[in-house]
């Protein structure tokens, strides 16, 4: 019995598996206004069809940085697949719900409201301001600064686009003008919009990168960045060489005092000083052409004309023939 | 390449079921509960259950190069119990230990703002 249940459970995986496997990756990205068809995340599916539709939630934080907003979540629905990938709507947001809960006590008013706002391009969206005062206030002084606050929404919309509620509402715009107009009224501890849907959509108008424009962006900044690190690696390798000889001026550092023991450990270094010192060398350099024979020569023969000049003879090359041409 | 998931805990007094999907919640990549581990049907909601079942989750996620995680963990809710099982704990601490890292976790029981009765009559249920 066990093991013919295996045996059916183990081709149940074989199929399973093989099924992975016809799958693929889609990218999904943020709305092309206001966010350029950000890259934010990734879903897997069997066919294009299938991944319209779907729902992509994520912290503020995640989203862009922000850490004061992880409390936030973004939502992002799926409209269109173009090859790998999904591009998406901004559907609207919402603030976590323990989050909201440790706001409202006792002795601290809190106002609640629900609001739909028709932006200028025709977007229908419903935004949930939440106003939590210092005190407890009276039912009069909530219905005055709910409809002071509705007022501001309201009119906040009619003004401006799609794209810029959307920055309104994630950033501080929206929340700092909703404060300043129940601030008037009675004072605030917080006010912010608690939650965002986008209940119809308009028409878009306004233009932008295009996707092919972006693809060629971040294809640019990989090549960038790994040119970069490939640069970074280099400069980590012949840092690590001249760690080597930092170590060893650590170790004469201390002798200073004492000219006659040095010249034993100054000796070592002298065969790779030179190559890595070159760099540092050609600015001087360029300035000053009699230091150019003493920069050519080897530290350990600087260190020889230095002691020879009764100078002290620690450093690196750079401040030797700074000392040298003095 | 580390790719994440989210895994859906539900935990209830007599079970533990984890599904762990892609990031839209709409594909699942693995599925483990209490159980398929254990031999008693009892046992199957307490915390080793809940454990074995987190433990086997995680490799299938490895597997599949997902090791990171978001969790969403949920009590039956609605007009049933608003409490987690055991299991809900020990599933998170599990997988942890399995070496998933956790980037958030979630309550996602729901609430009921009104709704149906809860069974069990007036008085309760008398054991």
């Amino acid at each position: 019995m066990a093991s013919r249940q295996s045996a059916k459970a183990r081709a149940a995986a074989r199929r399973q598996k093989d099924k992975w496997k016809t799958k693929r990756w889609y990218t999904i990205r943020a709305p092309r206004h206001p966010w350029n068809y950000k890259a934010i995340g990734e879903t897997i599916s069997e066919t294009d069809k299938q991944v319209i539709g779907r729902i992509y939630e994520l912290t503020q934080q995640e989203f862009d940085g922000d850490f004061t907003k992880m409390h936030v979540i973004v939502r992002f629905r799926v409209n269109d697949v173009v090859n790998s990938d999904a591009l998406t709507e901004f559907i609207g947001h919402h603030h976590q719900n323990d989050h909201t809960r440790r706001q409202v006590r006792r002795f601290r008013g809190k106002v609640d409201d629900v609001v739909d706002v028709i932006t200028s391009d025709g977007y229908l969206l419903r935004l949930k301001p939440l106003i939590i005062t210092d005190r407890r206030v009276r039912t009069s002084v909530k219905e005055a600064i709910r409809s002071a606050v509705r007022d501001v929404i309201i009119g906040f919309g009619a003004k401006s686009n799609f794209a810029a509620m959307q920055k309104a509402m994630m950033g501080t715009e929206l929340e700092k003008a909703i404060h300043e107009a129940a601030k008037s009224i009675y004072p605030v501890k917080s006010a912010v919009i608690r939650k965002s849907q986008l209940l119809q959509s308009g028409v878009d108008m306004i233009g932008g990168p295009t996707l092919d424009e972006i693809h060629s962006d971040e294809e640019r900044s990989a090549a960038e960045m790994a040119a970069r690190k490939a640069a970074a690696i280099a400069a980590a390798a012949e840092e690590e060489e001249s760690e080597d000889e930092d170590s060893e001026d650590a170790e004469e550092t201390p002798a200073e005092e004492a000219p006659a023991e040095e010249t034993p450990a100054e000796e070592a270094p002298a065969e790779e000083a030179p190559v890595e010192e070159a760099p540092a060398e050609e600015g001087p350099a360029q300035i000053a052409p009699p230091d150019v024979e003493y920069a050519s020569m080897k530290v350990a023969e600087l260190k020889d004309l230095l002691k020879a000049a009764g100078k002290p003879v620690s450093g690196k090359k750079a401040d030797l023939v700074a000392r040298l041409l003095e | 390449m580390s790719r994440k998931a989210i895994v859906h805990i539900f935990s209830s007094y007599n079970n533990v079921l984890m599904t762990a999907t892609d990031l839209t919640g709409a594909e699942t990549i693995a599925k483990c509960s209490g159980g398929q581990v254990v031999k008693s049907g009892k046992d199957s909601g307490g915390q080793f259950a809940a454990t074995r079942a987190a433990e086997r989750l995680s490799d299938m996620l490895k597997e599949k190069e997902f090791t990171q995680v978001i969790v969403r963990y949920r009590a039956p809710g609605g007009n049933k119990a608003t409490n987690t099982g055991s299991g809900a704990q020990a599933a998170i601490r599990a997988m942890t230990r399995a070496g998933m890292t956790i980037t958030r976790i979630e309550d996602v029981t729901p609430i009921a703002h009104d709704g149906t009765k809860a069974k069990g009559g007036r008085r309760g249920r008398r054991v």
